[in-house]
């Protein structure tokens, strides 16, 4: 059984930016008595960065226009005030410069967070990730860890199409020496980003343009969540859905409409990808005896491949059907709305595959 | 922010000096001795030259040391003969590789070892100190023969129930390929619902599946659990399930059990293979063999002549091979290649099974010539001398057990030829001669044929041309 201390406080709606009624400062949450705090995801990591850089004045902030505009997505709000034009620095639109930079800087000592308008621009970098970030430790023989958070928006935006909408879990993960973060809550956003923060390894830390408005109370005490340690969405004994970023609330509400026909339903959210907490999937997949895994990244050689393949390692004798993966589908995203819709492992496809792993 | 500084100092003598001494070592290694000048790398360690077991034989794995022609303390120049090595078919002598001094000699004659195992450990100079090199020798030849063990032990790959006609035959492949259709023997059940039946006592072959294509799940067990149905033992419809019946043989006193020599594995090995996977099919005809008999009376007349049936039936094939090209072929499982020389295989039985040494180009030799080689070749077989050369490599085979007066016989084919030719013996039988029944002298031919290779309409005809030389036979004296 899984502890019911793993299970996150429950999740509100979402709800749409105000800039007129969201604090001054992004970092102040609000407050709701008996020690809670209401936080969007796009709050929750401004808070995390500025308790963080409290804390530890070698942390700095790096991207572009994420000082005087205060983020493209308003996530460093306030910031700039808060620390000064030392710490949150704007960038010209040079992905492989700075994040060259953040990687020298992190070699002597600095902890910078780089910040990708989306996830999509680091593929101009890339070079500077997987090749400098993530090997520099081995390289030196120790002599140069690298501290270095790079986050931002990742997956899907709404009808922004083929060449901004990429997931890059399965693809950053592929290479050792990166961790690879993607948190569906504010919760998790939060006790995960002051985890990547202290710590002294490269993090792939990929948020949601469409989960930024998500709102969640959450404790106003401090808290951290470690790497590799993930969480239960939903209890059920039917059949198991891991279910990475954007996608859990996808599975949470095909499990609600499962639900009804008399499926039950456990989502799993593994958190980080790397490191993967196989074992609470086994943990689940022991009980439910099914298994599907929905992300937004491609089929092929995806979070789900990699996660279907542990799971006939670790786990065969106890699946009563195979491995389903609902991902996005191998084709460039279309801009069309209806097109995108179908593209995405939205929760009709996800119904159809928890019945087919079923036999319903 | 100021004050944070780089934690370690850099630099270029920081970088450079840990380095310094391989790099010293290196600049030492390529000079040499001299310290200048000269770019040849020169070693003073003491060379140890291990001699590893040699595979004699495309299909030698493991082989016998019949008596080593050396003693430690020997000086052995390369080229010189060591040993004899007992192979999967014959003994062959083994050849030092290397110049060098005996240091020891750790698998003893008689001993089966495998191949690459160091037979011995030679010293490039005498008196060298090799005891460090005998002791890590032994202990891979241990790792090695005890590796073997178990892989040998699971050798017998084909199934002794299964009909070879059943065995699907693919086509490229030699090795024989497990047919399970649909897994688990023929059932199609989860790995869960398998778990869970083995724990509850659900004879799953009484389940009904209702997952996809009939698979059985996790529910499909629970229910027939739940009803109490489908346990083992008790018989869906009152009648017990089918079970093998397992035969014991328990050992007897008077049994001996006998080691498979380096020969019987291999024989048991190929005509296994064989048999299952080759589809043989057989003709057989019925030769009138008095004008045959009559020819052998008139040439052993000359003095110092001796002419068998089988010297006059191996030219006859040989002949009747140039004629036939299609059953003249090997097959090496993608393509067929028909050979313009008769280099026909004769079985011989020898005290450790049989070896079929080659009689090459046998359409270009004489009755007598053949005689003569056939001879030669079966002493060699009897004293285990015959070299590779000598046994592999024919294109046909001939296996005669006319000496025991065997009336017929198929016999199986030695891959990767496409036939073989089983002769029995002449008998006195009646004949049927210019419509009269006549007292007669009958022998029965039966070719075993390969039909990847040759066809029926083929094999007839090679066996009609056979049987007309041997029913008019002086044409094999041309």
């Amino acid at each position: 059984m899984i502890p019911a201390s793993r299970l996150a406080p429950p999740l509100r709606a979402s709800r749409p930016i105000n800039l007129k009624t969201e604090p001054i400062n992004g970092a102040k949450g609000i407050p709701l008595g008996n020690g809670q705090q209401l936080l969007s995801l796009r709050m929750a990591i401004c808070q995390a960065l500025d308790e963080e850089m409290r804390r530890d004045e070698r942390i700095f902030v790096m991207g572009e226009e994420v000082a005087q505009y205060n983020g493209a997505y308003k996530v460093t709000k306030g910031l700039l005030d808060s620390f000064g034009p030392d710490r949150v620095i704007d960038t010209p639109i040079t992905e492989n410069g700075f994040a060259g930079l953040a990687v020298g800087a992190a070699m002597t000592g600095l902890r910078p967070v780089i910040e990708f308008m989306s996830w999509n621009f680091s593929f101009v970098a890339f070079d500077q990730i997987v090749s400098n970030a993530s090997k520099m430790c081995y390289m030196t023989g120790g002599m140069f860890p690298i501290p270095l958070v790079m986050r931002g928006p990742n997956g899907a935006g709404p009808r922004v199409s083929s060449q901004h909408s990429h997931a890059v879990e399965a693809l950053y993960s592929h290479f050792p020496g990166l961790i690879v973060v993607s948190p569906s809550t504010p919760y998790d956003a939060k006790g995960l980003l002051k985890t990547a923060l202290r710590q002294d390894n490269p993090v792939c830390f990929l948020e949601n343009e469409m989960l930024y408005g998500h709102e969640q109370d959450i404790p106003v005490a401090e808290y951290l969540i470690p790497f590799g340690v993930g969480d239960l969405k939903r209890e059920g004994g039917d059949c198991t859905i891991v279910a990475i970023n954007r996608c859990v609330h996808w599975a949470l509400e095909a499990a609600e409409t499962l639900a009804k026909e008399g499926i039950s339903c456990e989502v799993v959210d593994p958190r980080t990808i790397k490191p993967l907490d196989i074992e609470l999937i086994v943990e689940s997949v022991r009980k439910t005896g099914r298994c599907v895994v929905v992300e937004e990244c491609y089929r092929t050689g995806g979070v789900g491949a990699e996660i279907a393949a542990q799971l006939m390692e670790l786990a065969f004798d106890d699946l009563d059907a195979p491995v389903e993966r609902v991902t996005t589908t191998e084709n460039p995203m279309p801009y069309a709305e209806n097109l995108e819709h179908e593209t995405l492992p939205k929760p009709h496809r996800i119904i159809a595959a928890v019945k087919k792993a079923c036999s319903r | 922010m100021d004050s944070i500084a780089p934690r370690v100092p850099l630099g270029p003598k920081a970088l450079a000096d840990p380095l310094a001494p391989a790099l010293a070592n290196l600049a030492t290694l390529a000079l040499g001795e001299s310290g200048g000048g000269i770019t040849i790398l020169k070693t003073r360690q003491p060379m140890i030259l291990e001699q590893l077991l040699p595979a004699k034989s495309p299909t030698m794995t493991e082989g016998t040391i019949v008596a080593w022609r050396i003693q430690p303390g020997d000086a052995v120049k390369s080229g010189q003969v060591i040993a004899e090595i007992q192979t999967d078919k014959a003994v062959i002598e083994w050849e030092a590789a290397d110049n060098g001094t005996v240091a020891a000699i750790l698998v003893p004659a008689g001993q089966v070892a495998q191949v690459n195992s160091i037979a011995a450990i030679f010293t490039s100079k005498a008196g060298e100190d090799a005891a460090a090199a005998i002791a890590a020798a032994k202990d891979k030849n241990t790792k090695l023969n005890a590796a073997a063990v178990p892989a040998a032990a699971a050798t017998p790959a084909v199934a002794p129930a299964a009909n070879p006609l059943s065995t699907p035959i693919a086509a490229p492949a030699l090795a024989p390929k497990a047919e399970t259709p649909t897994g688990r023997g023929g059932l199609r059940i989860s790995p869960l619902a398998a778990k869970i039946a083995a724990k509850l006592g659900i004879d799953v072959r009484q389940v009904k599946g209702s997952g996809p294509e009939g698979r059985i799940i996790r529910r499909d067990i629970e229910a027939a659990a739940a009803a109490g149905t489908a346990r083992i033992g008790a018989g869906a419809a009152g009648t017990k399930p089918e079970r093998p019946a397992l035969t014991l043989t328990r050992p007897d006193a008077a049994d001996t059990a006998v080691a498979m020599t380096p020969m019987r594995k291999a024989i048991a090995r190929r005509l296994s293979e064989s048999k299952a996977q080759i589809p043989h099919f057989y003709v057989t005809d019925r030769v009138d063999a008095a004008a045959l008999v009559g020819l052998r009376e008139q040439l052993n007349a000359f003095a110092g002549v001796k002419i068998t049936v089988n010297d006059l039936i191996v030219r006859a094939a040989a002949l009747a091979l140039r004629q036939h090209p299609e059953v003249n072929a090997t097959f090496d499982g993608t393509s067929i290649r028909r050979t313009d020389s008769a280099d026909i295989s004769v079985a011989v039985a020898i005290p450790d099974g049989l070896i079929t040494p080659i009689v090459f180009k046998a359409h270009t030799l004489t009755v007598a010539q053949i005689g003569t080689q056939v001879r030669a070749l079966a002493k060699k077989a009897a004293e285990g001398r015959l070299q590779p050369a000598e046994f592999e490599g024919g294109t046909f085979t001939i296996s005669n057990l006319g000496m025991f007066g065997i009336e017929s016989f198929t016999a199986i084919i030695n891959p990767p030829q496409a036939a073989i030719l089983a002769v029995a013996g002449i008998s006195d039988e009646p004949v049927v001669r210019d419509g009269a029944i006549v007292p007669g002298k009958v022998l029965r031919l039966t070719l075993s044929a390969d039909h990847r290779v040759v066809d029926g309409a083929a094999a007839a005809g090679f066996l009609r041309t056979l049987r007309g030389l041997l029913e008019r036979p002086a044409g094999l004296l041309l």
